[in-house]
């Protein structure tokens, strides 16, 4: 009986570990990536992001990875540091081709502000890259939390 | 940066040389933008292409580059005006080890370079190898001289794309550790659907793969075709100027021009293909840099369906199973040079499945690839003389491409136009279902479909491109052709029977083309290249050649023709997709007892028609003689005869194409009215006695087809050089005096010196080599 114990903990164990590894590798990384930037979880669902100032427009870009059901999307997201930056929702189609885009521009402030941009798709099966970027060549660093693309 | 400050003509020996005075100035651009060029481009290169187009016209035996009075380059122009691309590579996507060795294979060594779906992403943007890789595939490979250089890719996954650049550092070091652990040949970068603000970090992947790979492992990328010059979304990640400064060469992916979802159209125009490669060199990418990508593949769309459902895609060899399986309508557009097969599925017919969609009775269709789209794609490549192709994937392909491959790779300055009609013009009109596929029932075995077929299994496999004994439900496979219901004699019984070889001499005479000897004597002219040896369609005039001596006249001998039914791999099989054989599948009539004389017979698609043993007797000559049944769909010099000889009746008004479309059953319809037989529009036998006694067979016939011209190109022969063109030259040569030995085809030294004797005699360049110059003077003298 004690054999079979010690049998079935080595499978146990077995499978957990693999399980774990399995589950390691496909943990995705921070779905948010640093244009001429930077961009580190500070704290649980809090992102610092700080850009290199070798050119403007350098910041994050995060793209949803699932499709759209219809045309009416809206980019919410929570900022606070210092200086300007533009919120941009740039569209390409199911091919990669770019559609359009629009922009709004942000002054930011040190507390917590939450900012809303209302956006039409061509198409729901189109992709959508939402950007926080700077306006102007700068070393700027500002924090952003509750980034979401909501359906509307 | 090159300035020509001044170009000047001198003629010596008879020749013409052009002298380009050349001044290093950077920076100044005072010249006209004729005169400007980049610093990447060579000296040489641009010399050529300056002189080619400024003075197009002019007949140039060299360019001679002069900085002051310094004689920077001398460029002979005999040697370097022909441009010759010698570098394929493919992917391979679909199969494992055994099936891409055998796709392979099938390429008949036109690839120097696979690259196999070896080098995935994790989530993380590190390596994952594929289970995918095989040791044993790249020594294969290797074996064969041929590179393998898997591609990165992200699967169209933009944040996985972009996981992979942020993490380019670590994920480099793991792919030049892999290339060097495993022995592989470098790695194609093929990340896609990232976008503009991706641009510098894609760039800077491909910089620090070249910084951490040896100088013998490559580095390239696959590029989005970008002919309207976008530089957003997509098409604005690749910097194609930067990332060639750290890329072996750029594959341009130029395909796609049509996708899923979208309007029906090609995969990829012509002009859609030739504007991209356009882009590339406006980019600044040097020419040698740049890779042609060839699609192997198409898209359909339904009829009635609405736009977002169509275009899926389809391997070019699945629309030729389903050509075979269903019939259809192939044509060739003209303005996009590619085809477009339209094709119905009845209810009640046979599933097709594609990518596990079945297809629901309709009407198809479908754009694709054939051996003509590919190749008009391939005359970019000399015409921009870029590094050569890629093709996405193998084994999409219809195989009988691979037998041109390399001709219409290698621009060896004799262009032989028009196309020859028994050249891969194989799917083009309507095509008859074919009788040579099975589907696979409940119960089947490959033995037991191989036994009713008169097929080995191994045959039946090879046929199939099987590399398993496994088969499914509803599966199409190719049982050979109709013919080889027939008889089929074992193959040391060929040429080897008591007929007498039906081949005999004919000399050429002025008017005559390679098409119309071939056509008067019922031959393909691929048929007649191959008795004689021919490799181009010149011939000249006094030439003899062997040919079969049972064409246009009737003949004394009952025939059969055997399909000895060659293996998929064989070269010039025609077993390889059914339908790139283009002949009809005539309904096998009751064998009588017949001699084969089928030693002329070659490999050639269109020669296969089989012959059925219907005879009847030929009242000019009392001798028998066979008939093919000829109906829509048929193809070859049969038709073209049926079509001489109706148009002879004043019956049939159009040309005598050898495609019996439309107008030819509705000519035989009323030529058969008229003689009171049955009106059904298939030339059957008795159809065609009746006409060989309207119109005697043995009367010339009016060839109403443009023939093929003979080319005034000129292959440039040496020492060393064989053949007819050889023998004529040799022939030309003793006439006027010059050459004491014999016409033997070779090209020995004794040639040579005959050859310098004449050059110096009139005036030309003395080397010894018989270029157009030495030839085309040959020509005026020796008619």
């Amino acid at each position: 009986m004690k054999k079979l114990v010690s049998v079935l903990s080595f499978f146990i164990l077995v499978i957990s570990v693999q399980s774990l590894s399995h589950a390691a590798e496909e943990t995705p990384s921070i779905p948010y990536f640093g244009v001429g930037a930077t961009v580190q979880e500070v704290i649980k669902g809090e992102y610092l992001v700080k850009t290199e100032g070798a050119k403007s427009e350098e910041g994050f870009v995060y793209s949803p990875p699932k499709p759209f059901q219809n045309e009416r999307i809206k980019f919410q997201i929570t900022l606070k540091g210092k200086g300007t930056v533009i919120l941009k929702l740039e569209e390409t189609n199911a091919r990669g081709q770019y559609i359009k885009e629009k922009t709004m521009e942000v002054a930011l402030t040190e507390n917590w502000s939450t900012y809303e941009m209302t956006y039409t798709l061509e198409s729901p099966t189109s992709q959508i890259d939402a950007m926080v970027t700077t306006k102007s060549q700068e070393k700027a660093t500002f924090t952003f939390k509750n980034l979401q693309i909501i359906e509307e | 940066m090159y300035n020509f400050e001044s170009v000047e003509f001198k003629t010596i020996n008879g020749q013409l040389l052009i002298y380009l005075h050349i001044k290093e100035k950077p920076g100044i651009e005072e010249f006209g933008s004729e005169f400007f060029f980049n610093k990447e481009d060579t000296l040489k290169n641009k010399a050529i292409k300056y002189v080619k187009s400024q003075f197009p016209k002019l007949k140039v035996a060299s360019i001679v580059v002069v900085a002051g009075t310094f004689l920077l380059t001398n460029i002979p122009m005999q040697k370097v005006e022909a441009h010759e691309a010698d570098f394929n590579m493919s992917y391979l996507y679909f199969g494992n080890t055994s099936s891409y060795i055998s796709q392979v294979d099938k390429t008949k060594g036109n690839l120097n370079l696979v690259s196999p779906s070896y080098f995935d992403l994790k989530t993380d943007g590190s390596l994952k190898l594929t289970t995918q890789f095989d040791t044993k595939f790249v020594s294969e490979m290797h074996n064969r001289g041929i590179k393998v250089v898997p591609f990165l890719s992200n699967h169209w996954d933009r944040t996985l794309g972009r996981s992979a650049l942020a993490n380019r550092d670590v994920l480099s070091t793991q792919i030049a550790e892999a290339i060097i652990k495993n022995n592989l040949d470098g790695v194609q970068v093929d990340i896609e659907n990232t976008t503009e603000i991706d641009r510098t970090a894609y760039t800077d992947l491909v910089r620090l793969l070249r910084e951490k790979l040896p100088a013998n492992k490559e580095v390239s990328v696959a590029v989005a075709a970008n002919p309207n010059g976008w530089t957003k979304g997509w098409h604005g990640s690749y910097d194609y100027k930067e990332l060639a400064k750290y890329s072996s060469y750029l594959m341009i992916m130029a395909y796609d021009e049509s996708y899923e979802g979208g309007p029906e159209g090609p995969v990829a125009s012509i002009n859609f293909v030739d504007r991209s490669i356009q882009y590339a060199l406006k980019q600044g990418v040097p020419a040698n840099k740049v890779v042609l990508g060839v699609p192997f593949y198409g898209r359909y769309w339904k009829e009635g369906a609405s736009t977002s459902e169509g275009g899926a895609g389809i391997s070019n060899t699945k629309v030729d199973e389903m050509l075979a399986r269903y019939g259809g309508k192939v044509t060739f557009d003209e303005a996009s040079k590619t085809p477009k097969a339209t094709i119905t599925i009845k209810s009640g017919d046979p599933t097709t499945t594609i990518a596990g969609k079945a297809l629901s009775p309709g009407t198809y269709h479908i754009w694709f690839e054939n051996n003509d789209s590919i190749r008009e794609k391939l005359r970019l490549v000399h015409k921009y003389e870029i590094k050569g192709t890629g093709s996405w994937s193998l084994g999409q392909e219809n195989a009988s491409m691979w037998q041109y491959y390399k001709t219409w790779m290698s621009h060896d300055g004799v262009e032989v136009l028009p196309i020859n009609p028994d050249q891969p013009k194989e799917q083009i009109g309507e095509i008859i279902p074919s009788t040579s596929t099975y589907t696979v029932k409940s119960g089947d075995t490959l033995w037991k479909i191989a036994t009713e077929h008169n097929l080995t299994v191994s045959e039946l496999k090879n046929l199939n491109s099987l590399t398993a004994d496994v088969i499914s439900l509803g599966q199409v496979l190719k049982v050979g052709n109709a013919a080889s219901e027939s008889t089929v004699l074992p193959k040391e019984q060929v040429g080897n029977n008591s007929t007498p070889t039906q081949i005999t001499n004919y000399t050429v005479k002025s008017g005559d083309s390679i098409w119309k000897v071939a056509t008067d004597h019922n031959m393909a002219v691929a048929e007649l290249k191959n008795l004689n040896g021919l490799t181009t369609d010149i011939i000249m005039i006094g030439q003899e050649l062997k040919v079969n001596s049972s064409g246009a006249t009737s003949t004394s001998t009952t025939q059969q023709t055997v399909v000895t039914n060659p293996k998929a791999n064989t070269p010039g099989a025609i077993t390889a997709p059914t339908q790139e054989a283009v002949n009809p599948k005539t309904t096998p009539a009751p064998i009588t007892k017949t001699t084969s004389t089928t030693a002329t017979k070659t490999t050639t698609a269109s020669t296969t028609t089989t012959k059925t043993a219907v005879t009847t007797t030929n009242s000019a000559s009392t001798a028998k003689t066979t008939y093919s049944i000829l109906k829509v769909g048929s193809k070859g010099s049969a038709v073209t005869n049926l079509q001489n000889k109706l148009i002879k009746t004043g019956i049939y008004k159009g040309e005598a194409s050898g495609t019996f479309d439309t107008a030819t059953k509705n000519a035989v319809i009323a030529f058969q009215k008229k003689y009171k037989l049955s009106a059904d529009g298939i030339a059957g036998a008795i159809t065609q006695a009746k006409l060989d006694s309207v119109v005697p067979s043995t009367a010339p016939v009016k060839n109403t087809t443009t023939p093929t011209t003979v080319a005034k190109t000129y292959a440039i022969l040496k020492v060393g050089s064989k053949g007819t063109s050889v023998v004529n030259m040799q022939s030309k040569l003793i006439k006027l005096g010059i050459y004491k030995g014999k016409a033997t085809g070779n090209y020995d030294t004794a040639t040579k010196n005959a050859v310098i004797a004449f050059q110096k005699k009139y005036k030309l360049s003395a080397d010894g080599i018989a270029g157009a110059a030495t030839l085309g003077k040959l020509d005026t003298l020796v008619k």
